[in-house]
């Protein structure tokens, strides 16, 4: 902002403050809520001020909901998607900017493509290679005949399984084949002066050297932003880990998954009174995780940016 | 030290043929300067010897061994590069030690190398700081210890004073010049400055459009330009260059508009095209009032303090003469001008090219 009048600052305060209001008034209800007794909070005023019971809703969140096994398999699973999203938007942008093939521009459409295809699009298919991550190549075996010609001259018959779910793995693979960290890292390395290249060139760096000493120590600040954004993502999904998590008994779900399970329904709780206040407790265990990423990564990357010269 | 040389170097960027077939010499321990305008092909030419372009056509040859498939790393030049082209997250130190830590050194070793380096260059105090916390000379001086920490075989300049202002430019010109005296390294200098390059050359070579038109040192360049553009190109004022005929029957050169210009016969070349174009520095024409030499109109007069350069016209054909700071020439005025034999030079229009002795 150029000018500075005072009524205009009143006013932009003014915005601010109702903004803030807005945003922590929800937060500040499930707050109270997590700290009033089942009796309280069936009653029908609504409640701004906290009561006393805060740490007894905590704890039977905590062990109602197994939040410690669960926020674990978040917390795989985010960091996961993160770092994996990280690396691999990072080796896939460099390879598009910095190396001239055929089939390149072809390959670069059909990442694009891939921002038209969010999970909740390709969900069935996406499950159905969870299910058995060779289905594909089994498919295709089928189809070109592969498949019955082994069986008629070997009496084989190929049957290719790996099935992905109620695994890690099968919960992060999926989230991290999409296009947008190609595209961040790909406008960043765009912007890194060609001289620099050469300068390295010169100085007898190969292409992995200017990769791990140049390319990674200047997109630091991109790296911060894009696990803060991935590690939310990550951490927020529902419908895949709902659906690629059916052992509940011995892999369990995620975090997310489960708050949704604390809610009290009539089959959750027996048809009797509804504990909001451990559901809303369970939240707040819930929220505190990425909460913390942003407070850290936040730093980081502002640090980052402030520091970047050109 | 090591020798350069280029054999029928070609560049071909799609349709634009961009060096067209460059011949070049470079002795060893020698500084050769490649002075041009933008766009004529010499940082093309540069970058071709260093490895980052590829080249259409022809051979590179250092120490006479062909380099045209080698890595830059390879080739054993060092470049300087125009904006520097330092590494920003890197401190001056990591900077200039870069390339031995890719090559492997250990770090006392490199260390002690950056140390000497440094204190050659006056930036041992800076060590520690990062690019962003220097100068625009200083990081020039990095930019030259990177290449200087390799002790290549050739270095390689791409306009690196073009980025500094007018004072720091003299001062780099004189540093870089006293590290080549001290070094001694085979350096190929790529500019548009013509101060720069008669300033630095051992030898200047002169490029426009993708072709060399002379090679030749400062001093050669500027007295015996070897063709119309060199001539035009070098020097500040620049040259007259008047057209006109040759009238074979009283030897004696007539410009287009009637003015005639007589020629000392024992000093003019033998046989001179019909069509010619005479050419002499603003300096080495005297104006005389009297005598029976060709007729000068003053136009206006820039006067410099040391020097006054009066512009005016011969033959209604515009050119530029230097005088003493102190000589009175009253514009309108009419004068007679007299340029010495030596200092008369004979270019053949349709080729461009100087017609020799």
């Amino acid at each position: 902002m150029i000018e500075k009048t005072p009524y205009l600052n009143f006013a932009t305060y003014l915005v601010l403050a109702f903004g803030a209001v807005m945003v922590l008034l929800p937060l500040w209800m499930v707050f109270v809520g997590a700290s009033l007794t089942v009796r309280e909070i069936n009653t029908p005023e609504i409640h701004l001020i906290p009561g006393t019971h805060f740490f007894e809703n905590v704890m039977a969140a905590w062990q109602r909901g197994h939040l410690g096994g669960r926020l674990f398999n978040s917390l795989v699973m985010s960091v996961g998607v993160a770092t994996g999203k990280v690396v691999m938007s990072a080796i896939t942008a460099f390879g598009l900017v910095y190396f001239r093939f055929p089939g390149r521009m072809l390959i670069f459409w059909l990442i694009f493509i891939t921002l038209m295809l969010p999970l909740e699009v390709r969900i069935v298919p996406t499950y159905a290679v969870a299910a058995n991550a060779f289905w594909p190549i089994q498919t295709l075996l089928d189809v070109i005949g592969l498949t019955d010609a082994v069986d008629y001259i070997l009496g084989i018959r190929i049957g290719l399984e790996w099935n992905l779910l109620n695994s890690y793995t099968g919960l992060i693979l999926p989230l991290i084949a999409t296009a947008t960290g190609t595209f961040l890292y790909r406008q960043f390395f765009l912007t890194v002066p060609d001289e620099l290249l050469e300068a390295a060139r010169m100085d007898g760096a190969g292409p992995f050297r200017f990769l791990a000493e140049f390319l990674v120590p200047l997109s630091r600040a991109n790296m911060a932003a894009l696990f803060t954004i991935m590690f939310l993502y990550a951490w927020n999904q529902y419908l895949w880990p709902l659906l690629a998590t059916p052992d509940r008994a011995h892999f369990g779900t995620t975090a997310v998954v489960e708050l949704k399970l604390l809610a009290p329904t009539v089959s959750t709780n027996g048809g009797g009174t509804p504990d909001w206040n451990v559901a809303m407790a369970g939240c707040l265990i819930v929220m505190l995780p990425p909460l913390i990423v942003v407070a850290l990564m936040q730093r980081h990357f502002i640090r980052g940016l402030i520091a970047t010269e050109k | 030290m090591a020798s350069l040389e280029l054999k029928k170097v070609e560049k071909k960027f799609g349709q634009s043929h961009v060096v067209k077939g460059v011949d070049l010499v470079v002795e060893p321990g020698e500084f050769v300067v490649i002075l041009g305008p933008s766009g004529c092909g010499k940082s093309t030419l540069l970058r071709m010897v260093a490895g980052l372009e590829a080249i259409t056509a022809g051979s590179i040859l250092i120490n006479n061994r062909i380099v045209n498939e080698l890595e830059p790393r390879e080739r054993g030049c060092a470049m300087v590069f125009q904006n520097y082209a330092l590494y920003p997250h890197m401190s001056v130190a990591e900077n200039i030690g870069y390339a031995l830590k890719v090559a492997g050194l250990s770090k006392a070793d490199r260390d002690l190398k950056i140390r000497k380096v440094a204190q050659t260059l006056g930036l041992t105090e800076f060590l520690e700081r990062k690019p962003s916390q220097l100068s625009g000379g200083q990081r020039q001086r990095v930019a030259m210890g990177r290449a200087m920490i390799r002790e290549p075989a050739v270095f390689l300049y791409d306009e690196p004073l073009s980025n500094l202002d007018a004072k720091l430019r003299v001062s780099m010109r004189g540093e870089i010049r006293r590290l080549h005296q001290r070094l001694g390294t085979t350096s190929l200098f790529v500019t548009h400055d013509q101060i720069e390059a008669m300033t630095l050359a051992d030898r200047i070579v002169v490029m426009n459009e993708g072709k060399i038109e002379q090679i030749a040192t400062p001093h050669e360049i500027y007295n015996k330009p070897a063709s119309l553009f060199v001539a035009d190109f070098v020097g500040s004022p620049g040259f007259n260059l008047i057209e006109g005929v040759y009238d074979s029957s009283q030897h004696a050169f007539v410009g287009l508009g009637g003015g005639v210009l007589s020629l000392d016969r024992a000093k003019t070349p033998t046989t001179l095209p019909p069509r010619l174009i005479i050419g002499f520095r603003a300096e080495c024409a005297v104006v005389t009032g009297e005598g029976s030499d060709p007729s000068f109109r003053v136009d206006y007069i820039e006067d410099l303090g040391a020097t006054k350069h009066v512009q005016g016209f011969f033959d209604d054909q515009k050119i530029i003469i230097a005088v003493k700071g102190d000589e009175a020439l009253p514009s309108g005025s009419d004068f007679r001008l007299k340029i010495k034999a030596d200092d008369l030079h004979f270019f053949d229009p349709m080729s461009g090219r100087r017609v020799v002795q």
